[in-house]
């Protein structure tokens, strides 16, 4: 027999009886006078009785204890999840707490060094210290500092003194000896000699270190160092000889220059700081640690050589540089 | 005792009388009791719709269970729009059928394994069955029970949504409307299914016999 799938989906529903009456009437009405059709009924209603007699089992008896207990572990193992998902959270949150802690002292860290090296004030020495170039005889000979062209000392120096006649003389006697030419009367006349001494600055420079032991006689002293500017020159008062030397051995205007500010300075600290003096160091640690404690102050005399009178003669082709200083003597009482 | 008289004492007896609503609020309120008279209330017919439909009686216990401990765990999403006892069956069906996908390969084979064993009076039987189309008394078939394998094992060669649709209607008794709710499918879709389903378990049956 021929099998049309759509007759047996009729047949089908007309056996469960999910057809309209009409329908159902009219399959009825087909099967009673077609008997490939009722055959074909038979066949599919054997089918459904067959499946439909299949002995019917029952659930296992302890289906619902069963149950429960699947439920409580379900519960069980909820409950840990629960609180391994929450332990787990208290420890991711704590290490984030942490982290950002840890991060933001780290970002004040690095602020607090910013602002302080753009803030902090220039460090000063409670005892302004002033680094004169030591003179340290067993060092080896230092080389000769050249000083560059168009660029020498030129400076003057006003001193005051009780004993003029015999500072004048001091002042000569000493450029003789260092063979510096000096422009200047023989003998002081009135109460103000001017004198100018000419020659280099290793010779100015020992001439000042000859004379240093003249300093008792001194009243006031007055540095002037002339710079590229017309008549504006810089001032400093309270200079000391051996700060006079360290300003003609430096080695280009604009050191010397910005030593003679910072020498101002720290002699006006030392004038009006009460309790306040300018310390000579004389070995090269306290000059280094002067270098370190003023700061600015480190250009000031740290390249400072000085030689010994009459010492190495200046090499042949050696450009040489005339230092000029000026003395200006008066008497004061 | 007829089948039909058979399969109304059996739902009867399952009927508990109450409402399946009630129950099912009680539930959401969180009455255990009402839980388990639920339980109660389905458990071999959620049982025996497995267990057609899987083919093991281990299988079916299990799926039974995971059937009511997920039904129970989503009852308070459970909200009326269709019938608690579709709603039950829904989960049911589509657990055995991811369990079936899985695992495909046991009712064939099952049926491969048994089909050199059929011979002498299951053959006879089968035989009488499909050429004597008056044999179709559910009482006389029911005591056969040569038969009654044979049936099982052509019926567990389904293919699955075939087997669903058989045992939804033929053995559980639903209607195409419920069907159609269950299996989330077309009414016209349980119609045809059902037809080409029987139409196909009759080849099985035709095939064994020869």
């Amino acid at each position: 027999m021929k099998v049309n799938p759509q007759t047996d989906e009729l047949l089908s529903a007309f056996l469960d009886g999910e057809l309209s009456p009409r329908q159902q009437t009219e399959v009825q009405r087909m099967a009673a006078h077609d008997p490939d059709m009722a055959q074909r009924l038979q066949q599919l209603r054997g089918c459904r009785t067959l499946i439909n007699v299949l002995p019917r089992a029952d659930a296992p008896a302890d289906l619902l204890e069963q149950v429960k207990l699947s439920l409580e572990r379900r519960s069980l193992l909820e409950e840990h999840s629960v609180l391994t998902s929450t332990r787990a959270g208290v420890r991711h949150l704590r290490m984030r707490r942490f982290l950002a802690a840890a991060a933001m002292i780290a970002l004040v860290g690095v602020l607090g060094l910013v602002i302080y090296q753009i803030v902090s004030p220039v460090r000063v020495a409670q005892t302004p210290v002033v680094a004169v170039a030591p003179v340290d005889e067993s060092l080896s000979p230092a080389p000769i500092v050249k000083i560059a062209a168009g660029a020498p000392f030129s400076g003057r120096l006003e001193l005051a003194t009780a004993s003029l006649d015999q500072v004048y003389k001091a002042i000569r006697m000493n450029a003789e000896d260092n063979e510096l030419s000096c422009f200047g009367p023989e003998d002081p006349a009135g109460s103000r000699v001017v004198c100018r001494l000419v020659g280099s600055p290793e010779k100015l420079e020992a001439f000042l270190t000859g004379l240093n032991g003249m300093s008792p006689y001194f009243g006031t002293a007055r540095l002037l160092v002339e710079t590229d500017r017309f008549a504006q020159p810089v001032i400093v008062d309270s200079v000391t000889l051996p700060q006079v030397a360290g300003l003609v051995n430096q080695n280009s205007a604009e050191s010397r220059v910005q030593a003679a500010r910072n020498m101002a300075v720290l002699n006006q600290f030392a004038r009006e700081i009460p309790g306040r003096e300018i310390q000579v160091a004389t070995s090269r640690k306290l000059n280094n640690a002067a270098s370190e404690l003023v700061g600015t102050l480190k250009p000031l005399l740290a390249q400072g050589r000085t030689r010994p009178n009459g010492s190495t003669p200046p090499e042949e082709g050696e450009v040489q540089v005339k230092a000029s200083l000026t003395i200006v003597l008066r008497s004061a009482p | 005792m007829s089948s039909d008289a058979r399969n109304a004492a059996y739902l009867t007896e399952q009927n508990i009388n109450i409402d399946d609503a009630a129950l099912v609020r009680q539930s959401q309120s969180g009455d255990t009791a009402a839980m388990e008279r639920l339980i109660l209330k389905y458990q071999n017919r959620i049982y025996n719709t497995i267990l057609k439909m899987c083919g093991n009686a281990d299988d079916a216990a299990e799926l039974t269970q995971e059937t009511f401990v997920k039904s129970i765990e989503s009852i308070d999403r459970f909200k009326g729009k269709s019938s608690f006892y579709t709603w039950l069956f829904r989960i049911a069906v589509n657990l055995t059928l991811n369990y079936c996908q899985r695992g495909a390969h046991f009712a064939t084979h099952s049926l491969e394994t048994e089909e050199t064993d059929l011979e002498g009076r299951s053959r006879q039987v089968l035989k009488e069955f499909l050429d004597d189309g008056r044999v179709t008394d559910p009482a006389v078939l029911a005591q056969s029970r040569e038969l009654c394998d044979l049936a099982m094992r052509s019926l567990l060669q389904l293919e699955e949504p075939q087997r669903a649709v058989m045992v939804l209607r033929d053995i559980e008794g639903m209607d195409y409307t419920q069907i159609a709710e269950v299996l989330n499918i077309e009414l016209g879709t349980v119609r045809s299914r059902l037809s080409r389903a029987r139409s196909r378990l009759r080849e099985l049956l035709e095939a064994m016999q020869k």
